[in-house]
């Protein structure tokens, strides 16, 4: 923990809350003389100036007592148990333990393909973790704890309290320029054209001048401010990270396909995106994706070249050798570093990273049908149905094998397992994984119905039970088969002997 | 005022003084060895876990793996010892030896994919993935206290106050030393 | 997602690392997009001529595709008469009965070279189990 960063945060974030209010409330009023009568050019202002201080105040309370909830509604995401995904869990206990945290924070998962993560919350104690199901699926277990470390940094260093606030100023300041701007082409044309008219031009002119400077360079300030300074916070929070994992490469890695991720929109905590601009969109276009992180190959240099321990030190030495700037990144007062810490060795993971794209993309999107309550089942047969939670029936016949599985609705599914399972189907080899229900109860409890076949052509039989259609092949050599609808049996008289084949049911 | 009285007060503020720096010795002595030994706890609870963990692992490797009977026996061994051990030192041995035992087991898992992919040993092996890292960071936290602590025993002024009370030096807990030394350090230029 | 045939709730299975959609009411199969890039990528263009360029006029009636609803383009499978719906930007659509026909046409002449590619193949594999996977 750096007492210097926590309290220079706290500082900030009160100087930041007053300058915002000083800048709101001026061109708010500014912004109500602009557009007023020439009559009332106080009066107006004055309204302006209490539209803006309320926005303001609004926008306070809402950084300070709600940001987390608004945050995690804007981004759809959904809090995560133990019984969902026990990993991911774990590596934000182990965080908690390494960090020394007083509490455990709450943990979510985002719906969102591309790899991603940020933090919010107001204090640690209310803090909350973040991360997308795309980064679920790109990263292996080293590279998770990785990234998560690096929010818990975030979450140490009160960088949240002042990023969320100050997140929410610069959203109010882009939200009353816009506003202006909006006004302004609105009125232009008519009122203000015969006002100035009237005051022969004296008093709005220069007024008008001013407030619409404000307008453009208001966000471009705001945003330069807010950029300018979350640099220094991503190095720090790469050296937390370090330091509580003990191992720089899990978090260098991540960095490093995150940035080769095809689907990459935003970085870590700039996902409070959001929250700060009116149009996400934009902010990617204007400034690139990266714009409130410091580029990425040289945070994964400064994590690299950490060979000899995974002390904050150690980063800091890094971060000089790679980098070459003279100001230290700390005060050296801040380093309360006892001893050396060793890096470990890389963990031993039983579900490996994906190797290609296309697999990540897979089980991102996994992850995303089981934390939409989909259920999952794999056939003995290797083949896996993924079933919608609006799937209206009990039972599933496999369409391979004709198995019958029931569907278990529990809720959200177990997300890890499924990541485990689909990377265990990554290898043809182990595709056989074991059935959850062989066969679907046992086969003396369901209806027996007798069917004639007569192999050599399709034909069609319907099951008496439901009237579910079958198109029997006519290579089909099976001698029963399981309705889909009902999980009767259909058990298949032969006219002609004539063997061989691979079985098929189908259309 | 005599001379005597002046020389009383001023013996007697010392003595205060003293008295009060004792006291305030003491109580720091004191919450840094309830510190030490909750995070020894903590360490505790995280090796019983893992014991724990142990048999079921075996278990449901002992289906897969039929031809790694001796791999399979020394890592039910080396936990044997381990729960049995008392002292910090016996501890860390055989933590130490159960973590090699461990780490063994795991490098032959490799070979068998079945195995790898049955889910109960997933969530098994993350389980025990997950202990080992919380032991190592509760290691590390309680080996830090420890630090502190030994400090305080040692140096002056303190070492005195500790002596009166007979306040000991913690013990380090070592765990990887011997596995970090076996394995080939990664190293990133 | 809802069949565009007989709007029932679509089952997804995944084999060989591919996903399809599959509809357990008329059979038919849906393949995204983006799965067919997958297929695309593993197995070269030339195992995977899938339709002949351009739409064929035909009076069935116009399905809607099962992500963005507008409706899909029929389209004739290269060597075969077999009638597909394709929405450009989403994937292909094959009626229960088009895939009995293209997988009886991969079952009923397998010594002239696959026909119908790597998709044929994979279709044949998911909805008919080898011998060796029988239990």
């Amino acid at each position: 923990m750096f007492w210097s960063v926590i309290a220079a945060n706290k500082r900030k974030t009160v100087l930041l809350i007053v300058l915002m209010g000083f800048f709101l409330i001026s061109s708010g009023s500014m912004i109500g003389m602009a557009l007023a009568d020439a009559q009332h050019p106080y009066a107006a202002g004055l309204i302006g100036a209490a539209a803006a201080g309320a926005v303001w105040v609004v926008m306070l309370l809402v950084s300070l007592f709600a940001s987390d909830s608004v945050l995690l509604g804007l981004t759809h995401a959904r809090e995560v148990t133990r019984d969902m995904y026990p990993q991911l869990i774990n590596v934000v206990e182990e965080m908690v333990i390494a960090g020394s945290l007083p509490h455990m924070p709450r943990i979510f998962v985002v719906d969102d393909p591309s790899p991603n993560a940020f933090a919010v919350g107001k204090s640690p104690e209310k803090s909350c973790i973040c991360v997308t199901a795309g980064l679920l699926a790109l990263c292996d277990r080293d590279e998770l704890q990785g990234v998560v470390a690096h929010e818990i940094g975030h979450i140490m260093n009160r960088d949240v309290l002042y990023m969320t606030v100050a997140a929410t100023m610069l959203g109010s300041i882009l939200f009353i320029s816009d506003m202006f701007v909006r006004s302004f082409r609105y009125t232009s044309t008519t009122r203000l054209a015969s006002r100035s008219r009237r005051a022969g031009g004296g008093a709005a002119g220069p007024l008008l001048i001013v407030s619409l400077l404000l307008a453009i360079i208001g966000p471009i300030l705001a945003r330069v401010l807010y950029f300018s300074i979350s640099r220094r916070r991503e190095y720090l929070a790469d050296a937390t990270s370090a330091r509580l994992t003990r191992y720089p490469e899990g978090l260098a890695s991540a960095l490093e396909k995150i940035g080769q991720s095809p689907v990459m929109l935003s970085a870590a905590p700039s996902a409070v995106a959001p929250f700060y601009t009116v149009n996400p969109y934009r902010q990617h276009i204007s400034s690139g994706a990266f714009a409130t992180h410091p580029p990425l190959s040289e945070r994964i240099q400064i994590l690299r070249a950490m060979s000899h321990g995974a002390g904050y030190t150690d980063y800091l030495k890094a971060y000089a050798r790679v980098t070459r700037r003279r100001r230290a990144l700390l005060p050296p007062a801040d380093l309360t570093e006892r001893g050396k810490v060793d890096i470990r060795q890389a963990s031993r993971d039983g579900c490996s990273a994906p190797a290609t794209r296309a697999e990540s993309l897979r089980r991102a999107r996994d992850i995303i049908r089981a934390l939409n309550d989909f259920a999952f089942i794999t056939c003995a047969c290797g083949l896996r149905i993924k079933v919608a939670p609006e799937y209206p029936k009990d039972r599933i016949a496999c369409p391979r094998c004709s198995r019958v599985h029931s569907v278990q609705r529990s809720g959200a599914a177990a997300v890890g397992s499924v990541l485990s399972a689909s990377s265990a189907m990554g290898a043809p080899a182990a595709a056989r994984v074991v059935c959850p229900d062989q066969g679907g109860g046992h086969p003396s409890e369901r209806a027996v119905q007798e069917a004639r076949f007569v192999p050599g052509r399709w034909q069609k039989i319907a099951c008496e039970i439901c009237g579910h259609g079958y198109e029997i092949s006519p290579r089909f050599s099976g001698k029963r088969l399981v309705c889909s609808g009902c999980g009767a049996v259909i058990r298949f008289s032969r006219a002609a002997g004539q063997g061989g084949g691979s079985s098929d049911i189908s259309a | 005022m005599s001379a005597g009285t002046i020389v009383f007060i001023f013996l007697a503020v010392i003595a205060v003084a003293v008295l009060i720096y004792v006291v305030g010795a003491y109580n720091a002595l004191v919450i840094l060895r309830n510190q030490i030994k909750n995070a020894w706890s903590q360490i505790e609870v995280q090796l019983k876990r893992r014991h724990d963990l142990i048999p079921n692992l075996v278990e449901v490797a002992k289906g897969y793996m039929s031809h790694e009977r001796q791999t399979l026996e020394a890592v039910t061994q080396a936990r044997a010892k381990a729960a049995g051990a008392k002292s910090v030192s016996d501890i860390s041995r055989a933590e130490t030896a159960l973590s090699g035992a461990i780490g063994q087991f795991l490098a032959v898992v490799e070979n068998y994919p079945d195995l790898k992919a049955n889910q109960n040993f997933l969530a098994l092996q993350e389980e025990l993935t997950t202990t080992e890292n919380r032991i190592a960071f509760a290691r590390q936290a309680y080996n830090d206290q420890v630090l502190f602590l030994n400090n305080k025993v040692e140096m002056f002024p303190s070492n005195i106050v500790a002596g009166m009370f007979g306040f000991r030096k913690g013990q380090f807990f070592e765990l990887e030393e011997q596995s970090e030394r076996a394995a080939p350090r990664v190293s990133f230029g | 997602m809802k069949c565009p045939q007989c709007s029932d709730i679509l089952l997804t299975l995944e084999f060989d690392r591919i996903e399809i959609d599959y509809c357990p009411g008329c059979r038919g199969v849906w393949l995204d997009a983006g799965e067919l890039g997958i297929l695309l990528e593993r197995d070269g263009k030339e195992a995977l001529l899938l339709s002949a360029p351009g739409s064929v006029r035909r009076k069935e009636k116009k399905r809607a595709c099962p992500i963005c609803s507008r409706g899909m383009e029929k389209v004739l499978m290269t060597g075969s008469d077999v009638l597909l719906d394709e929405c450009p930007s989403h994937g292909l659509w094959f009626d229960g009965g088009e895939l009995s026909k293209i997988l009886e046409a991969e079952c009923g002449d397998r010594g002239e070279e696959d026909r119908t590619g790597g998709l044929a193949r994979l279709l044949d594999e998911i909805f008919t189990p080898g011998k060796e996977e029988r239990t």
